[in-house]
């Protein structure tokens, strides 16, 4: 999906070293006008290197990020149109809800009226309107999340760079701040970009996610896309879970070498491996024509709405995804099968 | 580069506090008595020192002083760093540990000596020991704290189950897992001791003056190069102390906890 | 705190209990009531005494002493005292703030170093670090040799009331280093780059969120250099000639060479009371800081 008209933020070639560790490697990528956009990659991938380098805390050894067309980098951190909302929320513990919102309109020199004006909507807009002037210690995580938002919000940044922002969160929480965070961004409008280690957070709030691993983006796309089309290993692995068959493509047979070849199309030439999503694969108790391998039940992992169960195939565990029927009892023997088109072909390591 | 200018304030603090040291160091090996002239490098003034009674008297009096406050300094602020670490935790205790390092020195000094006063306890060596140790304890006591507070209770509860009395659990378990602080709390006491003046100046006899009281009659008539010696061996003296108790028992954990309540 | 008193209470279930308790807690406690406790209580006391014949105190009771605090020579020399002990504080958070916060920025072994660094000097002894000064800040003296290199006139600082405060504040200034550093550590880093994010530049950080979250640890840092300073006598003589009082020399002459104990007390009463204004300021900032604290 290419961004049309000018990007918002368009992002060239930043590289950034730490002593030997080189942190960004010539990471070049456009973030939309109002997209939600996510960063997504294990601790170590380089993503917060970058949200700091946007955020105006570190500076990069080589590259160029303009945001609406001008050189973001040479503006100081306290002046860019950028702001944060950390980890840690970062809350003034000494200063009330209201206080800690109205901060960054005091530092821009605000008339007194218009602050009280922006910083009440706001606070509306974030539902904490009856907190103004509770001290940070007394609300709780979700509540002090909203402030930090609020805090950032009301400044009507270019950007809004949000770190982890539902790490810190109860599970039940969390589930209702991704909606909040949706909602509020098409409410005010502003970019969002998440940085997370979490795929379901980044897969559930985004329009766009980086998958970023060692300082690179590996893929850039929607998250219906990283989920159906990975394009490398370490994204079937790291986006959902899916069964890998290294091999190659011979005579339109995927050859691996654990197992008998198996049938599959033209787009898996060239390809390092395959991986079949577990919805993808249906279980049967009994062999019949549609049965591709055949493999003993080694463990079931009961989800709620599905099951996994992983099927142990010679030396291969495949892992299938049960939505109705009977679970199958370990060490049942079963037949699997799945369509041609769920191979996926993953053309990188 | 930038990251030289960021930390300007802190060397200028360092020049700030060292740059007299370096200046008595350095003039310690001046070869001529007038300090304001550089006559060449000599050795001269040390053994002059040795030559000098009334600092070597002094020497011994303040040695006297400083061993018997580690003593007592060592007993005393151990046990008061286990009653408040692991028998009796109470906030007058603990205000009672800290109370002689908040105390103004002068204050304590002429209390002690109408203390003394009033008991017609004659002033010498014990006088000022015994006046010392109400720091030394403090101290003690909060470096041993600190160790305590970061030691594993289990090996000690376990001692306790498997029969041992408390007196031998403390024998056997606590005290060598305190090694460490207590030395390095003796180290602080001792120093302490040794370098103390306010204190000392008004509960020590005149005859039997400490060390720095002796400096002190003697500096108030200017400078000299004996004590510039004197002064150089002092300063190493404590300063190996200083870094010999971060050693052995990482005084900075104390340092970077330190905030009275 | 509250997890050595779980400790506490787990040791105190023990059976030998008030043995123990009682070993480890009176000979300390007994020391401190003797050497510490009655010498205070005496200091007080005497401050309402009338002054012995030969030295020493005696009965009736009397607020001569207190009343004499008053009389303008005694004021004035308690005024210019108070203010000299406070521009040595000053001098020392000036130059002690920016330093703690650079430690703050080391890596932790670093900050060790510098911290050991810091508190060197102290644990030495203070008269050979003022008489260091005498050295330095003498007419032919370091200073102005090294000025007279540059082509500058000799600076007469010595024996001014400026060598005193100088003097104070270097003697005192690791003890504003370190409370100050322990503050700064407390605080989640993150807060300032937050408010920086937000549009504050340097001053404005400082001013509405580093002074305000330290403050404890400031009025502690303070604490340990203004009391200690209107009590030392030594710098005073040392730097200041016969020019500069301190509270301090006029307590010590009270005491050694006018014997008039009373009205000694009574100056070491007004130090004391000066010392409980400042812990109850101190007191009354860390409780702040504590309801603010998650």
């Amino acid at each position: 999906m290419t961004v049309t008209p000018a990007p918002l933020l368009e992002i060239r070639n930043l590289d950034r070293s730490f002593g030997e560790v080189r942190a960004l490697k010539s990471v070049s990528f456009d973030i939309g006008e109002n997209e939600f956009f996510a960063l997504l990659g294990p601790s170590g991938c380089g993503k917060t290197t970058l949200l700091r380098v946007l955020g105006g805390f570190e500076q990069p050894d080589e590259g160029t990020v303009m945001l609406d067309g001008s050189d973001l980098l040479s503006i100081p951190a306290e002046r860019r149109p950028v702001n944060l909302m950390f980890q840690s929320y970062a809350l003034f513990p000494h200063m009330t809800v209201e206080r800690n919102v109205a901060y960054g309109l005091e530092c821009e020199k605000v008339p007194k009226d218009e602050i009280r004006q922006r910083v009440s909507d706001v606070l509306a807009t974030v539902g904490l309107t009856d907190k103004r002037s509770a001290l940070p210690n007394k609300l709780s995580g979700g509540q002090r999340q909203r402030v930090a938002l609020a805090r950032a919000i009301v400044k009507r940044p270019r950007l809004l760079l949000l770190d982890e922002p539902l790490s810190a969160l109860d599970r039940k929480i969390r589930a209702e701040m991704q909606m909040e965070l949706k909602r509020l961004q098409h409410e005010v409008g502003i970019t969002f970009v998440v940085v997370t280690h979490d795929q379901d957070e980044a897969m559930s709030l985004a329009d766009r996610v980086a998958v970023m691993d060692h300082g690179e983006v590996r893929q850039l796309d929607t998250p219906l896309n990283l989920y159906r089309r990975p394009r490398s290993l370490f994204v079937a692995d790291f986006i959902g879970t899916s069964t890998i068959l290294r091999g190659r493509r011979v005579n339109a047979q995927w050859e691996t070498p654990e197992l008998s070849p198996l049938a599959c199309g033209d787009d898996c030439e060239g390809a390092l491996a395959v991986a079949i999503r577990p919805e993808s694969v249906r279980l049967t108790a009994e062999y019949d024509a549609s049965t591709q391998v055949r493999g003993i039940v080694s463990e079931v992992f009961f989800q709620g709405d599905h099951a996994i169960a992983q099927v142990r195939v010679g030396e291969v565990a495949f892992l299938v995804s049960i939505r109705e029927g009977t679970l199958p009892e370990r060490g049942a023997s079963v037949g699997l099968s799945w369509d041609e088109g769920a191979l996926i072909p993953l053309v990188e390591e | 580069m930038r990251g030289a200018f960021r930390t300007l304030p802190l060397w200028a603090l360092y020049v700030f506090l060292y740059l007299p040291i370096v200046v008595v160091v350095i003039m310690s090996f001046n070869a001529s008595k007038n300090p304001f002239v550089w006559s060449g490098f000599s050795l001269k003034w040390y053994p002059e020192l040795l030559r000098d009674s009334e600092i070597m008297a002094g020497l011994r009096t303040t040695l006297v002083v400083a061993i018997g406050c580690t003593i007592i300094s060592v007993i005393l602020g151990t046990l008061l760093a286990i009653a408040l670490e692991r028998v009796l935790p109470s906030r007058t205790l603990d205000a009672a540990s800290i109370a002689p390092a908040v105390m103004p020195d002068i204050v304590l000094a002429i209390g002690l000596l109408a203390f003394y006063t009033l008991i017609s306890f004659s002033l010498g060596a014990v006088s000022v020991m015994l006046a010392h140790s109400v720091f030394g304890i403090a101290f003690v006591a909060a470096v041993v704290r600190v160790r305590l507070a970061g030691m594993d209770n289990s090996l000690e509860e376990a001692s306790r189950d498997l029969g041992a009395s408390a007196a031998r659990t403390f024998r056997k378990v606590t005290l060598p897992g305190l090694r460490p602080a207590i030395i390095a709390g003796a180290l602080l006491a001792f120093t302490l001791s040794l370098d103390e003046f306010t204190v000392a100046f008004f509960t020590s006899s005149p005859s039997d003056p400490t060390l720095p009281v002796v400096i002190y009659s003697r500096v108030r008539f200017g400078v000299t190069p004996q004590i510039n010696a004197l002064a150089t061996i002092l300063l190493l003296v404590s300063f190996i102390a200083v870094i010999l108790a971060q050693r052995t028992s990482r005084l900075s954990d104390t340092l970077k906890g330190g905030e009275p309540t | 705190m509250t997890s050595s008193d779980q400790r506490g209470a787990r040791r105190s279930s023990h059976s030998d209990g008030p043995l123990l308790r009682a070993l480890t807690t009176i000979p300390a406690l007994a020391y401190l009531l003797i050497f510490m406790a009655i010498p205070l209580v005496l200091v007080i006391s005497y401050a309402f005494l009338t002054s012995g014949r030969f030295g020493g105190v005696r009965l009736p009771v009397s607020f001569e002493s207190i009343a004499r605090l008053t009389q303008p020579l005694y004021r004035d020399v308690l005024f210019t005292s108070i203010l000299t002990a406070g521009a040595a504080t000053v001098i020392a958070f000036l130059l002690g703030f920016p330093a703690a916060l650079v430690i703050t920025r080391l890596t932790p072994k670093w900050q060790t170093v510098a911290l050991i660094a810091v508190v060197l000097p102290f644990w030495t002894n203070f008269l050979i670090r003022t008489y260091a000064w005498i050295v330095l800040l003498n007419r032919e003296g370091l200073f102005n040799h090294a000025l007279a290199n540059v082509g500058l006139g000799p600076i007469d600082v010595l024996y001014t009331r400026s060598a005193v405060v100088l003097g104070l504040s270097y003697a005192y200034i690791p003890l504003m280093v370190l409370p100050i550093y322990a503050s700064l550590q407390r605080l989640d880093p993150s807060i300032l780059e937050a408010a920086r994010n937000l549009g504050a530049g340097g001053w404005r950080r400082f001013r509405t969120v580093l002074l305000p979250l330290t403050m404890p640890g400031i009025i502690t840092g303070a604490l340990f250099v203004f009391i200690p300073s209107l009590g030392n006598f030594v710098i005073a003589e040392l730097l200041g000639g016969g020019n500069s009082q301190m509270i301090g020399n006029l307590i010590r002459d009270q005491f050694l060479k006018a014997r008039d104990w009373p009205f000694g007390s009574a100056l070491s009463l007004l130090v004391l009371a000066l010392l409980v204004i400042i812990v109850m300021a101190q007191a009354r900032a860390s409780r702040r800081t504590r309801e603010w604290s998650a």
